[in-house]
């Protein structure tokens, strides 16, 4: 059994767009601001440093109010491919990610790598991600109200 | 364990070892029966797992939506840039 397997998550996306400009949309905050974060969670405080050592911090705010801190470490930069760093919410790191930009012949392929250092810092975000999923609903609720009553 | 093994094109040593990482990882617990060792699966934490990984990847999924949509205007907006600064 691979415990790294375990401990990670990846995700991939072919994006009809050229390397260069996914590269600036993902590491550039005014366009970062515009896509990062579920459904309904709005970014706010933002603080962003690009470069080895430099971090990105900024609160998610959820749609019924509640504050999500996030810090980011940048840990390595090779642009326009690749990038690694370190997530938490500036008290405890939670993961190692990794994202990768491959040029394909539609566009690009983006691939997002999550690594958790143990059980117990998965275990803790799974704590915090469910307060998320419990935004997320509020919204599907808000949503459904929406339809009902407001067209 | 040549019960448990049968179904597979694995030997009972190879079926005895992976259970042996299961059990480690607490996803199964085995008791026992006589010369039987029941085997139990604890789907809580693959439960848990599976969700939180769930979750994780839809967040994700979410964004990436966003981020595609967005490039598409970003290069719409670059090309009509384009066409109004006249050669």
């Amino acid at each position: 059994m691979n415990k790294a397997a375990e401990r990670s998550v990846e995700i991939s996306r072919k994006i009809n767009a050229p390397r260069e400009l996914v590269w600036k949309a993902m590491t550039e905050p005014e366009h970062q601001n515009k896509w990062w974060g579920p459904d309904g969670f709005n970014n706010v405080e933002v603080t962003m440093d690009f470069r080895v050592g430099g971090s990105w911090t900024y609160v998610m705010v959820g749609p019924d109010g509640t504050r999500y801190p996030n810090h980011t470490v940048f840990k390595e930069i090779t642009p326009p491919s690749r990038w690694v760093f370190d997530h938490g919410d500036g008290q405890r790191v939670w993961f190692e990610s990794t994202i990768t930009l491959e040029e394909t012949p539609g566009g690009t392929l983006v691939t997002i790598m999550h690594l958790f250092p143990s059980k117990a810092e998965r275990d803790e975000v799974v704590n915090k991600y469910g307060a998320i999923e419990g935004g997320r609903q509020h919204l599907a609720k808000l949503e459904n109200y929406v339809r009902q009553h407001l067209r | 364990m040549a019960e448990l093994s049968q179904p597979f094109s694995m030997t009972a040593p190879a079926v005895t070892k992976h259970l042996k990482v299961l059990q480690k990882a607490g996803l199964i617990t085995q008791g026992r029966q006589a010369q039987w060792r029941p085997c139990k699966l604890e789907a809580a934490p693959l439960h848990e797992a599976a969700d939180f990984i769930a979750q994780y990847r839809q967040f994700w999924e979410q964004s990436l939506d966003r981020l595609d949509s967005y490039l598409q205007t970003l290069q719409a907006q670059e090309k009509n840039h384009g066409k109004k600064s006249a050669k």
